[in-house]
Formats: structure tokens, C-alpha cells, sequence
């Protein structure tokens, strides 16, 4: 696919993966198979209408009637993070949104680590298509520029050099802000397209699946985390596996988000990098909950730090070697450890509680509620013994 | 001929500064005239990226021609080419020294191995 151009012709700023609706649309086809009308608009109006959601969720159409798409546009956007890398982001990321699948709602997985993306070795996705993402960089026409200057004194990145005979662009301190184009008295900037990595959609069993990729060698990351997250087909969940860190490509990430799960390992590193995280949610004023991995005995400090900053430890994944080796074998744990999936399905009951009722609709939550309860009845009566999750 | 001399401190008896785009002042000197003035350089050394290429356009717009420093950086380096300005190595010592050894004829040039990797 060539770099894409929006309704107006015009190049589309900060990314080139093609015009939202497109990419949406694919997205769509995707996921209903054959027949089912792309509503073009409901895509447009997502961004302005996801932050008009209401606790009263409409329920009178089928599925995969227009309705349910522009209802769907109201996905819960839950971001799993943490302060550093391998704590398992990926892990609770993946099993969570397996799970929410079990339990018949609609889920996205988005891999917006996208320095390095490994989602796709847990979920393996089929029918994965490939759009590339572009960005704009600005090029001068040395016959027309007459070096006044005024591109390099706009430029915030100092990304322009004017010297008094040639006038450089460095792309890779450019941020394709298109401030330059703007000022330039004789229009020698123009802005071309400039390659910076991929986005990847595809489907794993019944989650969507999304990923960003970075071009090596590329610096900046937000440009392919947009295109990712525009790239979204509309489901009840979104799931969102942050980079590690605090950087940028973080807070695009977490911005606009429901909940974040912060992912934390009880060691001394994994408390610091929680404190980071911490305040990270806080500054964006996202509500989070902690999920400890690996954890082990009482963890006094990691939970004094929680209660300092008043945010809830939602669940705990033990550290459990049975893990380490289906992690490391590229399997799905809930798949593999017994039990485990119960610790999931635990998880997202404590979430529920903690998700304010005009993020989650209504209807969304009763019917995962009473799925995790079914399910847990089931295997409770296969195993003769009374259900776990509803004594907890 | 201006001359450029990256330094820690605002006067000559200032040790040089090794780093390029951050370094704290810029003292310029002019060969000809021995005329003397300082550029304080916060913005550089507290730029997120860029910093290089922002010392080149300043340095350039001042009309020098040759800078004394430790390292500079890739980007740096490039935009120095571009501008025709020339680089010499000093790592060491006072800014009046590095300035008299340049007029001696004892600094030599930065060649481009010297670039490091960072920027
Ligand atoms: S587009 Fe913006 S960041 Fe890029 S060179 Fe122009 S002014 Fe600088
Ligand atoms: S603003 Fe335009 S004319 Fe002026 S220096 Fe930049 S490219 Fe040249």
C-alpha cells in the first residue's frame, strides 16, 4: 500500500498507515468474515465519541449491527505497564486478553512495545496483513530557498541548519511537526513520506490482534504506537502492552486510557521501577492497580507502597517454575498451568470492582461476571468441590 | 579568522570543555583583531536532541571558522562539514592555551574515526 492520503488529498500528518477508515474497515473485515457493511463512519466518530461514554450500554440491536459497532468504539482501554522491562507485561497482557475471549467478549490485543514486540510469540496470529507506517519529513529545494532562516529558528528540534549558502534537514531530530513548511516565505519545504515501520493485523483464536513495529534505526516510536492504536478494529476491550519506562512512547500509550494495570515483580529493582510507574499514572491521571508477578511470602514493602499511594493490588501471579518454563517455550500460561486461569478470571472480577461504572458498560460487565461465575460453577461441579472464586 | 573554543567556564583561564554540542560556553576568539567574547550555551547543554546541530547554526551565524574541542558527535560532525567550519582536538588545558597552541600550530585536526557514536 502506498502512503495514504485523507479525504482532502492531503498527506496524512505523523503517520501514512492509510486513512483511518480504511485501516478500520480491513480491521473489520477481519473480524466478521464476509457480508457484515463497514460502517465508515462509526470509525471516524470513535475518536470524538469514545470520551462520551454512558453507564447505559444499548442492547436492543444483534450483534454486528451498526449500533453495536459505534457501541463497540467504547472499548474499555485497559494499558498493562511497568516501570521496567520483563516483568511480565506481556504475559499478563496476552492471558488476560485470552481470557476475557473465553469468556465471550470481544477483545483487541495491542502491542505497542513497539521497540520489541512480543506479543506475537504467545498469541500467534493467522491472517496477519502488514501496512506500513510513514512520517513526514520536510525536504528543501535548494533553487528555491533564499537561507533567510526562518525554518531553522521555527524548528523546536533543531532538526534544520541554515547556513548561508545550504539549508540541512536532520530527519531523525524532525518530529514531522510541519512547523517549517508553514513559515517558509518561498514554499522550498516540501514534505515527503519517510518509512518508519509497520503495523501488523491479524487474528489469535478469538482476539484481535494488533502490533506496532519500529523500524531499526528509527529514534522516535509514538508515530507507529498511533498508527497501531488507529489501526484498532472496534471490540468491548482493548488491551494495551505498553513499552517499558516512563518515556514518551509510554504516555502515548497510556494516554486516553480506561485503566492501567501496573505489573510489578517484589524485588528490590521492581519496587523502584513501581515507584516510577506510580507517579507516571498519577501525572496522567489514570486510575491503576497493581498485578504482582513472580510473587512469593507477605512482600511487606511492596504492598506499604501501595497502600502509600493508595492503588489497589489487583491480583498475583506466583513464581512458579511450571511458568518460567511454558513463558520461555513461548506458550500461553493459562494454557499450560493449572489453576492458573483461575488466578485470571480472579484478576478481572477484583478489575471490575475497581472500573468506574461510565467506563464499563453495564451490560459488559454483567455478562463477563456472570460468565467467570458459570465457568467457575462448571468446573467446580467436574471437580466435586465447591467454587473457588466465589468464596474469595 | 574566528575561532571557536568549547569551555566550562566564561573566561581564558577556563579549562576546555571535551563535549561539543554540550558544553557549557563557547569562547570566541577572533585571530586577527585577538578580540575575545563569550557565548553561554545553557540552551545546548540543556537540549533534549539537537544540540549539536543547534551549536553549529549558532556558531555559524557568528561567522566562525574553526572550533577547538574534545568529541563531536555524528550529527555534529556532518553539520560542521556543511558549514565549513574546521575541527581541532584539544582535550585538555586552559582555553588561552588551546588557543595559543592552535595559533602555534600544534592542534591537529579531528579526523572522522575520532567521531564517536553519540550524538
Ligand atoms: S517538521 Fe517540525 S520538527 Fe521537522 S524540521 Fe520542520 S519544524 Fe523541525
Ligand atoms: S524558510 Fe525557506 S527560504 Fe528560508 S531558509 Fe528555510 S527553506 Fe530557505
Amino acid at each position: 500500500m502506498g502512503p495514504a492520503r485523507s479525504d482532502k488529498g492531503q498527506w496524512v500528518r505523523g503517520w501514512g498507515l492509510a486513512a483511518e477508515e480504511g485501516v478500520a474497515a480491513e480491521a473489520k473485515a477481519v473480524k466478521a468474515g464476509v457480508g457484515v457493511a463497514v460502517e465508515v463512519s462509526a470509525a471516524a466518530v470513535g475518536a470524538a465519541g469514545r470520551k462520551e461514554k454512558t453507564s447505559g450500554r444499548q442492547t436492543l440491536q444483534p450483534k454486528s449491527s451498526l449500533v453495536e459497532n459505534q457501541d463497540a468504539l467504547l472499548a474499555v482501554r485497559l494499558a498493562i505497564a511497568s516501570g521496567k522491562g520483563g516483568t511480565g507485561k506481556t504475559t499478563i497482557a496476552t492471558n488476560l486478553a485470552m481470557r476475557l475471549a473465553h469468556h465471550g467478549q470481544e477483545v483487541v490485543y495491542v502491542d505497542c512495545d513497539v521497540e520489541a514486540p512480543n506479543g506475537h510469540l504467545f498469541l500467534k496470529p493467522d491472517e496477519v496483513r502488514e501496512y506500513p507506517v510513514n512520517r513526514l519529513v520536510p525536504q528543501v529545494s535548494q533553487e528555491r530557498c533564499q537561507h533567510c532562516g526562518d525554518c531553522g529558528r521555527i524548528c523546536r528540534y533543531n532538526a534544520i541548519l541554515c547556513l548561508a549558502e545550504r539549508t540541512l534537514i536532520y530527519d531523525e531530530l524532525c518530529h514531522s511537526c510541519g512547523g517549517c513548511v508553514r513559515v517558509c516565505p518561498t514554499r522550498a519545504i516540501t514534505e515527503i513520506p519517510h518509512f518508519v515501520g509497520v503495523v501488523r493485523i491479524g487474528i489469535a483464536g478469538k482476539v484481535q490482534f494488533v502490533s506496532g513495529t519500529l523500524k531499526v534505526s528509527e529514534a522516535s516510536s509514538p508515530p507507529v504506537i498511533r498508527a497501531a492504536l488507529q489501526a484498532m478494529p472496534p471490540s468491548d476491550w482493548v488491551i494495551l502492552d505498553a513499552p517499558p519506562g516512563a518515556a514518551c512512547s509510554v504516555v502515548e500509550t497510556l494516554r486516553d486510557c480506561d485503566y492501567v494495570l501496573l505489573v510489578s515483580e517484589p524485588t528490590p529493582f521492581g519496587l523502584h521501577d513501581l515507584q516510577i510507574a506510580l507517579e507516571l499514572a498519577k501525572t496522567l491521571a489514570v486510575p491503576c492497580g497493581v498485578v504482582v508477578n513472580r510473587a512469593y511470602s507477605s512482600m511487606a514493602e511492596l504492598r506499604e507502597l501501595c497502600g502509600q499511594a493508595q492503588v489497589p493490588v489487583l491480583g498475583e501471579i506466583p513464581d512458579d517454575l511450571a511458568i518460567a518454563r511454558a513463558y520461555s517455550r513461548g506458550q500461553r500460561i493459562i494454557d499450560v498451568v493449572p489453576g492458573l486461569h483461575r488466578t485470571f478470571d480472579h484478576l478481572l472480577l477484583r478489575l471490575l470492582e475497581e472500573l468506574q461504572p461510565n467506563v464499563l458498560p453495564f451490560r459488559t460487565r454483567q455478562d463477563l461476571e456472570q460468565a467467570i461465575y458459570a465457568n467457575d460453577r462448571m468446573e467446580a461441579t467436574n471437580l466435586n468441590e465447591p467454587g473457588r472464586l466465589m468464596a474469595t | 579568522m574566528k575561532v571557536a573554543i568549547t569551555t566550562q567556564g566564561p573566561d581564558s583561564a577556563s579549562p576546555v570543555d571535551p563535549r561539543f554540542g554540550r558544553a557549557r560556553f563557547f569562547r570566541i576568539v577572533d585571530t586577527e583583531s585577538g578580540q575575545q567574547t563569550t557565548v553561554d550555551n545553557a540552551e545546548g547543554m540543556n537540549a533534549v536532541q539537537g544540540a549539536g546541530t543547534q551549536a553549529v547554526q549558532a556558531l555559524a551565524r557568528l561567522g566562525v571558522q574553526a572550533v577547538l574541542t574534545g568529541h563531536v558527535g555524528p550529527k555534529a560532525w556532518n553539520a560542521l562539514q556543511a558549514a565549513k567550519i574546521q575541527m581541532y582536538s584539544v582535550t585538555s588545558g586552559s582555553a588561552e592555551a588551546a588557543c595559543q597552541a592552535f595559533l602555534a600550530g600544534q592542534l591537529s585536526m579531528l579526523t572522522p574515526a575520532e567521531a564517536p557514536g553519540h550524538a
